[in-house]
């Protein structure tokens, strides 16, 4: 059988390398695009008629539309209204990456810590850089609290300083930590079902929680990936 | 006549629109993500999550001063306790709902009371 680690295994399905860099079109690239084809079908294809009582497809991409345009509007304002077909793609990047790692065989792209770091860095960048054009470098002053006595400034700006580096790796290392965690624990109760005979149904049942579980833990990361950039967005257009 | 009675059935539409649109607002209301902790584990995965962060992070920068100034291992060492502070800092953070907020200002602002003493390592 196959062991627990094995789903993550990135196979090259196309060698290709440029200038000694090999850039393989791998599973990981594979799921990636059939993830991106299906969101821009699904959005497409369901407004097409854009009818003004929407139907069932209709209503449901006018659901994420509007789940997410409502999270752009409590976090950042009418401020982040311009960012808001990044923050849409991304939300339903990772959505659809999460949820197509759940069907049997497939593989999750954001189990894996290049991708998510990848996105985490962008993002991580591109508020970097809104905030320096909003506030010039007025923003630096975010990394000193005001009031606290002019004394721990060696101390607290360091701390800060990290605290404000560390965002793209939390950002990366839970979308990541989450479904590699839930993706093995999928694959160790399942090896038990066929090992322990009869036995067998009792993790059996187990499993079945457990995939329901996942399912909700898909849908809740792509939700917390893109509520936290929508925080650091107002942090960057707001300051405080 | 059928004017009036037109009229105050729309009034009497308005009226139970505003009071399910009102209802609703009540169900999305501006929640900061964490204000409150949707669920035990995701809560639990961002605080740890956060902590490892900050400690990397302090780590990564440590290593990468040290190799420059060529002072090693001082750097280095330092940086971890810095960034085990800032972890610190991140997961009370999370905790009381400020968010990756960076600035402590900001979280003393909200709370207005409070002088950050937790984030000294």
């Amino acid at each position: 059988m196959a062991g627990p680690l094995e789903q993550f295994e990135i196979k090259p399905l196309a060698e290709l390398s440029v200038a000694g860099i090999d850039i393989s079109f791998t599973n990981s690239a594979l799921w990636m695009v059939i993830a991106a084809v299906l969101v821009t079908g699904f959005m497409t294809l369901s407004m097409r008629r854009g009818a003004l009582v929407p139907g069932r497809w209709q209503g449901s991409a006018e659901v994420m539309y509007e789940f997410v345009a409502n999270m752009l509007k409590d976090n950042v304002g009418s401020a982040g209204r311009k960012y808001f077909p990044f923050v849409f793609t991304l939300f339903m990047f990772v959505l659809f990456g999460n949820l197509l790692g759940m069907i049997p065989h497939s593989f999750t792209f954001t189990s894996h810590i290049a991708v998510t770091f990848a996105m985490a860095l962008v993002i991580f960048l591109g508020v970097t850089v809104i905030g320096f054009m909003r506030h010039g470098t007025h923003y630096l002053r975010m990394f000193f609290p005001e009031g606290a006595p002019i004394a721990t400034a060696i101390i607290l700006i360091p701390i800060e300083i990290i605290s404000y580096f560390s965002r793209p790796f939390s950002l990366a290392i839970r979308l990541f930590a989450n479904m590699t965690v839930g993706h093995i624990m999928l694959k160790v109760i399942g090896g038990f079902v066929g090992l322990i005979g009869i036995l067998g149904v009792l993790p059996f049942a187990l499993l079945t929680g457990i995939t329901v579980l996942e399912f909700g833990i898909a849908a809740l990361q792509a939700y917390v990936y893109t509520i936290l950039t929508c925080i650091y967005l107002h942090d960057a257009i707001h300051m405080h | 006549m059928s004017d009036d009675k037109d009229r105050a059935s729309l009034a009497e539409l308005e009226s139970k629109l505003a009071a399910v649109t009102g209802k609703r607002k009540d169900l999305h209301s501006p929640n900061r993500a964490t204000g409150k902790p949707s669920q035990g584990m995701a809560l639990g995965m961002r605080i740890s999550a956060e902590m490892i962060a900050a400690v990397l992070v302090g780590l990564l920068i440590g290593w990468a001063l040290d190799r420059v100034l060529d002072t090693t291992p001082w750097l280095l060492v330092l940086f971890v306790f810095l960034g085990a502070g800032a972890g610190g800092l991140n997961a009370y953070r999370v905790a009381k709902g400020f968010d990756s907020a960076v600035g402590l200002g900001r979280a003393m602002g909200e709370r207005k009371q409070g002088n950050g003493d937790q984030s000294e390592p």
